[in-house]
Formats: C-alpha cells, structure tokens, sequence
C-alpha cells in the first residue's frame, strides 16, 4: 500500500468508475431506473470525437462539444424510443426494459462500429496536463483533469438536486413515481432530464479517459460493469457514494493484483459482488428516512 | 427507496448476467459457386478481440482477391468471397467453418484466433480443403494430428523465440518480465512461445484483455528488476496500456513486444508521447525488398498514399497468391488435388521478409517459411513512429 505509484492509477480508476456510477445514479434517483447502456454512451461519445478529430480533422473543441450533444441526444431516445414504450406495455415491469437497455448496449456497440470502424482510437481529451513526478510517482496527463472535472461534476450535482426546483422534482419523482404521477408532477419531462443528464455524464466521463490509452468498441461492456459495480459498493445514498464506491473499487482492482496477482481480482470480485448483494445490497452509503 | 432498491439491483444484475452472454455472429454474402467461380470462405474477426489484426488482414484479402479476379481470375474463374465472422471465439469457429463449407467454399482463409483453429482441427480434416492461416504464428496449427489441409505462411512462436534468444543473448539478457493478456486463446498462444523461450528466466503477469488500469502487473514485474520486459497480446487496447504503463515505471529497461504493435499503425497514436520509444518489436517489412514494395504499390492503389504496409497486409496477400497458384496448376476446384497442388509449392518469394525469403510446402512442411528471414525485428523511435530494423540485432539474413 506504501506504492505511490499505485494510488495515482486508483484515483485515475476510481475517478473514471466513479463518473460512471454517477451517470448511472442519476439515472437511478430520477428515473428509478439502471440505465445499462451507460458504458456505450461513454464509449461512442469518446469513439465519435476521435472519428471527428482523426478522420475529419476537426478542433478537439467542437469534436468534444458534438460527442456530448450527440450522447445526452443518445440516453435521451434510450428513454423515449426503448426504455419508456416497454414499462409502458409491460405495466412498468422492471426487467423487460432492464433486459431492452442492456440489448441497446450491444446494438449501440455495433453502430458505433459501423459509424466511426472497429480500430481502436486514441483519446483527445480537451485539458491534459504535462507528465509530472510527485516523489516517485509519475501522474499522467489525464489523472489531474479526471479527479478535478470528478469532483467539480458530483459537487455540481449535488447542489442542483439540493437547491434547484428541477433536482428536487428529480429527487422526488424517483422516489416513488407512481405517487408523483397521481400529484400531477411532470414525471415524464422529470425522466427524461435525468437520462440526457446521465449521458451528459458519461460522456464526459468516456471523453476524459480515452487519453489513458485510447478507446474501442470493446470498452463498452466493461465500463458498463465498472459504473454498475461502483454503484452497487458505494450506494445511492448520497450524490457522493458512486465515487466512493468508484474508489474502493478500483483500489481492490489495483492492489489485489498487485499482491496476489492477476487473476485473483476476478475471484475477489465474485465475493465482494456476493457479500454487497446479499448483506448490503444498497451500498456502503443509504438514504436515511425519518419515521 | 432502500427496497426497491433493493429489488431493482437484483433485478438488474439477472438482467445484465443474462444479456452479457450474447453474442453477435454476422454471415456476409451468402450463396453457392456456380461453374465460372471458385468460392473462397472467409472467416474474419471483425468484431471480436482480435479485430485489431483480423480486420487489416481480412482487407488485404478481399483487395487481393479483387486483385487475382481482375486478371481474369484462375483458369477462367473469379474468386467468389462468403464470409463468417467467429470473434475470436474458439467455440464459435467451428460452426463458421460448416456455414463457409455449406456455401460452397473450396478453400478457407482464417483470419481469426489460431486458438479456434485448434478447436476445429478435426472437423478441417474431414472438410478436405485447404484452409491457409496467413496470419497466424501458432506452431500447434500445422502439426499433426489432423494438419492435412492446414497452412501457415511465417515464422512460428517457436521462431520467434529463436530469434528473441539471439538477441537476447546479444545484449545480455537472462531475466525477463513478460506481461499477457489472460483471454484463453493469448495464454495459449504465449505458452509455445514461452516454453520455447529457453534462454531466459521468464516472469509472466497476466491481466484482464478489456483492463482499464496495468500499473499492478507492471509493479509486480518491476518488483523483480527484470533485465527486460516483453508484451504479448493480440489486443492493441491492452498492447497499449500496456506500454504507456511500462514507459511510465520502467522507462529505462528495454522492452519488446510481439507482433501486434507493428501491425496496427494506426494504434501508435493512442500511445503517450514518447511511450514508444525504444520498444522492439517483430515485423516482416523491411523497406528494401522489392516484393514488399510491389504489394504495396497495389494497396496503395486501392488506399491511397498514406497506406502504411504492415506484415499482415503482407501475408494475407500471399496467402491469396498461394491459393491462386495452387488452383492454377490443380486445374480443378477438387479439395484434394488443390490440397497436393498446395504441396507442391516450392520457392515462392514472399511479400514479406528479407529480400529473397521465399515460402514452400510439402506433405510433412505445412509451414511455408524458409528459414528466419521473414521476420524482423523493429524499433519504434521517440516520436512513437517505426524507426526502421533495430540497430541492436538481426538475424543473419544478408546471403538471402
């Protein structure tokens, strides 16, 4: 644990997994809804502006700004062409959405496929820093931007959910849905704006950590997975608990390699997974409800 | 809040457990030959973890099969393309071979993980037509049993580590840390080559393919103060991160890797700047050999003048070339006596290689290369671009 080294790859890790569950939080609180196709959007919107910037030579600007148009455009028509029409004809019905969402994952793999080819690409983030040392630590040009716009995002977050009317529609409609919809509030405007905030999201989050080492259609699904774990360990108990849960995920990713190899990260990850769902399935951190 | 919560999670893990394991599975261009064409079944990785290799290597075919096709073909025939793609899936390449073979196909070009060559060997054995892996470097391919119809074009792992040992040896290296991707058909692929690769004491990592962070493994190879380091992976995302993190904590101790790198230019980007530097790699291009270049004036015909040759464009037009030569001189479209034209082949200079290094087969050589010289080894500079042949080493390729 004493490997300075290491801990810079947690907070690049933790920070990115972190987005992720933030994306999928979002999601989850506004619309009561995991929005499975998080991993994609953050892949096609990283995927798209390297297209845009590579192949068609476009400023890093604008490529990034259309990549995030395009993926909050993307969850937004997740939400009105697939996920809304299925709890729609299946009586809000949890798992036939869920199961068309998770589909969407893979159809958006191969359109993203289709769209900008299967090479891997590099990421062009638009801030990088220079490499620096701290100690013995190299950081990476990534790492200082990714926890900045990681806390500056979830810090932002919380405060629209807390001071704005929207977030507390968002807070309030997530909760319970169906009682929102009797008290007349806008429930479907309400969804939608935590879906085209959830790809705003990961987005960002995709965009961000393509300058690690590029991106492919095959980062899809386990982004997907890494955002899905870091939410179930942290929680949805505060705005903040996806990127403490992004943390510890990434700290058992890097340090459990590290002192017991490669694979037994897979064996640990069974566990944990198996311990959080059966003894704490709603993460590290809850939402408190007075009585 | 907590229970539906709750239940949504379990809900939702049910759902993506189940969805995850689909997978996708594309046939192009259905439909039999007829009299005036030969069907040439494809079966290319274009969506799998091997894409990165697969995909180049699957153009160069269809570009030389256009190629062939516009010289009239052979003995008045056009090459006809069906296509399957098994993504790299060693369970999946079986069945792709049966629909190729159902629609008519005379012969087969894998451009896929040797490691579902393996997991068909018997049933290729009992389709009786010639099946070329132009791109492959899997020794356990050609050798019996069930390698009467099976070719490969270059050098082996096992020549690999010849190679590697003399400039190993060269340099003085007796450690060496080699970090794999843990996909089944790499950890198949590496064991050849590591079990060949006596000169050194190796130290192996292996990580996730889709990892999104290599700095333990990295650590725990550094650990043991290597003399070098090597990757070996067919995934240019992993070989990537892979370098990025090595440049990172080991900048200083010499690093090699497999073939992948030199085949995916386009990847050389992804890399941090200076990331690159010092790494040698395998290739089969050298800018001196007169075959190279002519393949490459054709692809840069069809592409354009910022093509880049690599050695699987290379192969894969050979392994083209071969099929259209033992067509030729069978006169026929019958499995077998394509198959004995195929042993025929003597002396074929490749597009590949040092100048002059040529490809032939027999009834007990399935493996066309003739000697070392088909592979060399490379050096990327600073700026993460080909430096050319590393200054360190080379086989002793100057009589050929």
């Amino acid at each position: 644990m004493l490997n300075s080294q290491l801990w810079v790859a947690v907070i690049e890790d933790g920070c990115f997994f972190g987005l992720l569950a933030l994306a999928y939080f979002i999601n989850l609180i506004g619309a009561g809804f995991f929005n499975f196709a998080i991993g994609a959007v953050a892949m096609g919107a990283a995927l798209g502006a390297s297209w845009l910037v590579g192949d068609h030579d476009w400023d890093v600007w604008p490529a990034t700004v259309t990549a995030v148009f395009a993926a909050m455009v993307l969850a937004a028509t997740i939400e009105l062409a697939i996920v809304r029409p299925v709890q729609a004809r299946s009586g809000r019905g949890e798992l036939p959405a869920l199961v068309a969402v998770a589909a969407t994952l893979f159809a958006v793999v191969q359109l993203a496929g289709e769209a900008f080819g299967r090479d891997s690409r590099a990421g062009h983030p638009v801030w990088t820093t220079s490499q620096f040392h701290v100690g013995s630590a190299v950081v990476d040009p990534i790492t200082v931007p990714l926890l900045a716009v990681t806390i500056a995002l979830t810090a932002g977050l919380a405060l629209w959910l807390r001071r704005s009317r929207a977030g507390r529609l968002v807070r309030a409609i997530g909760d319970n849905s169906d009682t929102a919809r009797t008290l007349g509030l806008p429930v479907g405007r309400t969804r939608l704006i935590a879906f085209v905030i959830g790809g705003f999201i990961a987005a960002v989050a995709g965009l961000l950590f393509a300058g690690k080492s590029g991106v492919s259609t095959s980062n899809a699904l386990q982004w997907t997975l890494n955002g899905f774990l870091a939410l179930v360990i942290g929680g949805t108990g505060s705005v903040w608990a996806p990127l403490f849960g992004g943390l510890l995920l990434a700290m058992g990713q890097i340090f459990i390699p590290y002192y017991l190899g490669g694979a037994a990260f897979s064996y640990a990850l069974v566990l944990v997974a198996m311990a959080f769902f059966a003894f704490r399935p709603e993460g590290i951190f809850t939402a408190r409800v007075r009585v | 809040m907590y229970l539906r919560s709750k239940r949504l999670l379990a809900v939702a893990a049910a759902g993506l457990l189940l969805v995850s394991t689909t997978t996708a599975c594309s046939d192009k261009n259905p439909g039999g030959g007829s009299s005036d064409t030969i069907v040439i079944g494809l079966d290319c990785d274009t969506t799998g973890p091997g894409a990165s290799y697969a995909k180049p290597s699957c153009d160069a075919t269809k570009d030389t099969i256009d190629l062939v096709n516009s010289k009239g073909g052979v003995n008045g025939k056009k090459f006809k393309v069906v296509e399957g793609n098994d993504e790299s899936d060693p369970t999946k390449t079986p069945t792709v071979i049966q629909k190729l073979v159902s629609q008519g196909a005379k012969a087969l070009i894998l451009l896929t993980s040797s490691a579902g060559a393996l997991q068909a060997k018997s049933l290729i054995e009992r389709t009786g037509i010639p099946v070329f892996m132009p791109v492959a470097s899997n020794p356990l391919v050609t050798q019996a049993p069930n390698n009467t119809y099976l070719y490969e074009l270059a050098e082996t792992t096992a020549d690999w580590a010849k190679l590697l040992c003399g400039a190993f040896e060269a340099k003085g290296i007796k450690t060496l840390g080699f970090l794999q991707d843990n996909s089944p058909s790499e950890v198949q692929f590496n064991q050849g080559f590591l079990k060949a690769l006596t000169c050194v004491k190796v130290d192996v990592q292996s990580a996730p393919i889709d990892a999104t962070d290599l700095s333990a493994e990295v650590a725990r190879i550094k650990s043991k103060n290597p003399d070098a380091v090597m990757v070996g992976t067919s995934a240019i995302n992993f070989e990537i991160l892979a370098q990025n993190t090595f440049h990172q904590q080991m900048a200083d101790t010499p690093r090699f890797t497999e073939a992948t790198l030199g085949a995916v230019p386009s990847a050389w980007a992804q890399a941090h700047s200076g990331a690159l530097n010092g790494v040698v790699g395998f290739s089969g291009i050298t800018a001196a050999n007169p075959a190279t270049k002519s393949a490459e004036a054709y692809f840069k015909s069809k592409h354009g003048d910022s093509f880049t040759m690599t050695q699987f464009w290379a192969q894969a037009y050979d392994g083209v070339q071969l099929l259209a030569k033992a067509f030729e001189q069978a006169g026929s479209t019958d499995g077998k006596k394509v198959n004995d034209a195929v042993q025929s082949i003597t002396g074929h200079t490749a597009s590949f290689g040092y100048t002059g290094f040529t490809l032939s087969f027999s009834k007990d050589k399935h493996l066309g290369a003739d000697g070392l010289c088909g592979e060399v080894l490379v050096e990327w500079g600073p700026d993460n671009q080909l430096k050319g042949p590393w200054s360190g080493y080379q086989p002793d390729c100057t009589a050929s």
